[in-house]
């Protein structure tokens, strides 16, 4: 046994984080580990990595009893993780950041030659491309993470914990990120794996543990568990709603949002754009396409080149995101940590941010009567708290998410933009998810959403746009959606039925 | 309690103070020594209230010290040719002035905040010398100036009223107005308040400029209590106390996150050091090493959690010994 913890327990004030967990991993095998948002899964990968002390239980590193004094000391023996919060230094450059923490040296200068050589053997099996003095911090999020693991490859590590690697991975990406785990196996390094993907649990993972709400429900083997069993011991009951199907159209032929020519060089380059009422809009397309960037132009969150946006008919001047705001425009950014939340601030702040001047009495804010408010949005998008006032930066990756749409919910907004909303979230935050996009759009909202798992917007949506470097490629109606053409035009290659 | 002791940690601090103070001290406790010490710590207090504002809306104010002496000369020295009243008004819109050209060029030109007032603290302070010939100036000023200093209304000093009613205004507007929450969100993270549709500029410029009024009221209160203004020496160092009287109040110097009630307890937990030392005949510089352990240890105590571990083992391996 390589790694082994037993009955771990960790409480924080209000909340049972994990309730007597036992884990272990072999070297050379990969585990999942898989529960709902808040479930417990990284809190315990945290303890195994030496980040958080549990209150109760012990680890056994090589059937001896181990203590981690901090995240260093667990690398130091051998235990590397990759956090779903990007450890990026931003103003680095590749090359630096692979090796941050551990520079090579040659008597007392830094070695560069043979780092540069180690990080770009390491790159390219990763399939990363890019320049080795790039500034990490202008690359995509896709390329950052690539660096995380590369960070952690770069480290003589036996177990390897990802969380959540592939959240943000294009399928390529994926592909040879697994082909890499693979390879990592053979030579014996255990991989704990957590991710929201269960086909990727099937593919890549030789057994499983399953939490929820911080209990230990059960392990299994992968060949003796098919992917419904995993869904019911996961949510506890067996669900119907995994296949369910789409809601009716509601989608009107009242235009609402139309843009034309929207250029913002290099990024977008004169792309038109139409939503209807009650209409879902797709987008479709890999990292780097400018998909984030088509939505933040028309949220006026960047200043465009050129290009106009009308909205119910007629011009709007949108010169700020208050601007955009007023218009019935929301924004749910891609990377709600830095963008989305104020994680230093209390939950039920956040959730009212942008609609607070409704709170503003003759006596100033009414702080009960904006506190009620922001309990209702959370409740209406089931975010799983102890207490509003608690610091957003406290909440499950999967919980900070809702509490991102609550702003919108509050704001509001008529035309939602959603930028991955559902990244890095599990099934049933995914399908809350859904369902109040088709009910927004039942009420006569209007969705734009981005999301780099072309199945959901297959989905969710009644019409895709792919997008290719900044231009669009081709647009398909619901009917005829179609996987691998889809694919093939959101990747640049104008397969069968593209417009020329 | 509990949850008291851990929100409000200084307030502890204060009165542990106050009691090893009012020990080591027999007149420490007196009242006129309380009201002296409210009266000193008022001075710092203005001009760290305003900080308090600038960090948490994730800036920096160096120039605070240069705008109290600005103000402090220009309401003695055009005392001689205009009414006192005009001179004041004169001197506290300056002040506002300069924190507006200090959130102008952090906002406009996206300069790092403690280049911007670094500049400024140095304009201001030259500004004020020229102005002053870098002599102190008596001017003209009415008895009734004097009050502000030395006046007592239901036996509490002036300035110590002023400084409560500032801080009262301020939490009121922090916690009540959705400006002041505001400044909260622009600290925590601007990109996310510029997105919920903040005017993240306008938010900014609003908290240099009340630094920099009260920084310039705190160059008024002086000017009441010595009877004259001097560029030269005043408010040197002023804006490393009032970091420092916010740091010990809990507030981050990343932005987005602290309380006025902090500031002024910290405030107040300088000036009663500055006291009590004098009282205890020990050596100024004595006071400057502690103020600097005391900022140490409260800012590594609301950040560390080694610190916070630390101190749970020690306490726990404290409770094992006893058992």
């Amino acid at each position: 046994m390589l790694l082994e913890a037993r009955r771990i327990s960790k409480f924080y004030p209000g909340v049972k984080a994990l309730n007597s967990v036992d884990f272990s991993i072999d070297a050379g095998e990969v585990v999942a580990v898989v529960g709902e948002n808040g479930a417990g899964k990284s809190t315990l990968m945290k303890i195994l990595a030496g980040a958080i002390e549990p209150n109760e239980g012990e680890l056994y590193l090589d059937s001896n009893p181990v203590e981690f004094d901090g995240p260093l000391d667990a690398q130091r023996h051998g235990i590397c993780t990759i956090y779903q919060e990007l450890m990026i230094v931003p103003e680095l450059s590749v090359v630096e950041n692979v090796f941050l923490g551990h520079l090579k040296k040659k008597g007392i200068f830094l070695d560069w030659n043979t780092m540069r050589k180690e990080a770009q053997g390491i790159l390219s099996r990763l399939g990363l491309t890019a320049s080795l003095d790039a500034k990490a911090g202008d690359l995509s999020v896709a390329e950052q993470q690539l660096i995380e693991i590369a960070k952690s490859m770069s480290r003589k590590s036996r177990l390897l914990i990802m969380d959540e690697p592939t959240a943000s991975l294009s399928k390529d990406e994926v592909a040879s990120l697994f082909e890499l785990v693979h390879s990592l196996k053979e030579e014996g390094i255990a991989v704990i794996l957590i991710t929201h993907h269960l086909h990727e649990i099937f593919e890549i993972c030789d057994r499983l543990i399953v939490l929820r709400d911080g209990d230990y429900i059960g392990a299994s083997d992968i060949n003796q568990i098919d992917e419904a069993g995993l869904v019911e011991m996961m949510l506890g009951h067996a669900v119907d709603t995994y296949d369910k199907g789409r809601r009716q159209n509601v989608k009107s032929d009242e235009l609402v949002l139309k843009a034309s020519g929207l250029t913002r060089a290099p990024y977008i380059d004169n792309v038109d754009l139409t939503l209807n009422r009650g209409e879902v809009l797709g987008i479709a397309g890999l990292m780097g396409a400018g998909r984030t960037e088509l939505m933040r132009a028309i949220f006026a969150a960047d200043k465009i080149d050129s290009g106009v946006i009308e909205i119910n008919g007629s011009l709007a001047y949108l010169s700020s995101p208050r601007n955009a705001l007023n218009q019935g425009l929301g924004l749910a950014p891609e990377d709600r940590k830095t963008q989305g939340l104020v994680l230093s601030m209390p939950i039920g702040h956040n959730a009212t941010m942008p609609s607070l001047s409704e709170h503003v009495g003759l006596l100033g804010l009414n702080l009960r009567k904006e506190a009620a408010a922001a309990k209702d949005l959370c409740e209406k998008l089931l975010v799983k708290y102890a207490s509003l006032s608690q610091p957003a930066g406290n909440l499950s990756g999967g919980n900070q998410q809702k509490v991102v749409l609550a702003k919108l919910l509050g704001a509001g907004t008529d035309i939602y933009l959603l930028d991955e909303p559902t990244r890095g979230i599990d099934i049933g935050a995914k399908e809350a998810i859904f369902d109040l996009i088709w009910d927004l759009t039942a009420k006569g909202n209007s969705v734009i959403i981005i999301s780099s798992v072309i199945e959901e917007l297959i989905r969710v949506c009644d019409r895709i746009v792919c997008l290719h470097l900044g231009r669009v490629t081709n647009t398909y109606e619901r009917g005829d959606f179609d996987l691998n053409r889809i694919m093939l035009n959101a990747m640049g290659k104008s397969g069968e039925g593209a417009i020329q | 309690m509990k949850k008291f002791v851990k929100t409000y940690p200084f307030v502890i601090v204060l009165v542990f103070m106050t009691l090893v103070f009012g020990v080591l001290s027999p007149t420490f406790l007196d009242p006129g020594n309380l009201t002296n010490i409210l009266k000193q710590a008022s001075l710092l207090g203005f001009v760290a209230l305003g900080m308090c504002f600038v960090l948490i809306g994730g800036g920096l104010d160096l120039s605070v010290g240069s705008i109290v002496a600005l103000s402090s000369v220009l309401i003695a020295g055009l005392s001689a040719t205009l009414p006192p009243i005009v001179g004041i008004h004169i001197a506290l819109l300056a002040g506002i002035l300069i924190g507006i050209i200090n959130g102008y060029f952090v906002t406009a030109f996206n300069f790092q905040p403690i280049i911007v007032t670094l500049s400024t603290m140095a304009v201001v302070r030259g500004v004020a010398m020229a102005y002053s010939n870098s002599r102190p100036i008596f001017g003209t000023l009415p008895d009734e100036l004097f009050l502000l200093a030395d006046g007592v209304v239901l036996g509490l000093p002036v300035p110590a009223i002023l400084f409560f009613f500032a801080g009262a205004v301020s939490i009121f507007f922090l916690r009540y107005t959705d400006l002041g929450r505001q400044i909260y969100q622009v600290g925590g993270n601007e990109e996310a308040a510029r997105l919920a549709g903040i005017n993240v500029a306008r938010v900014k410029i609003l908290t240099y400029g009340i630094s920099g009024f009260l920084s310039a009221f705190a160059g008024l209160m002086l000017v009441a209590r010595m009877q004259s203004g001097e560029a030269v020496r005043t408010g040197i160092g002023w804006e490393l106390d009032a970091i420092a009287a916010a740091a010990i109040g809990g507030v981050s110097l990343m932005g987005g996150i602290g309380t006025v009630i902090g500031t002024l307890c910290g405030a107040l937990i300088i000036g009663m050091m500055a006291n009590a030392f004098n009282l205890l005949g020990i050596n100024p510089y004595w006071q400057r090493i502690v103020i600097g352990i005391v900022l140490a240890v409260a800012v590594a105590s609301y950040s560390s959690k080694n610190l916070r571990n630390l101190i749970k083992r020690l306490s726990s391996s404290q409770t094992k010994v006893n058992q």
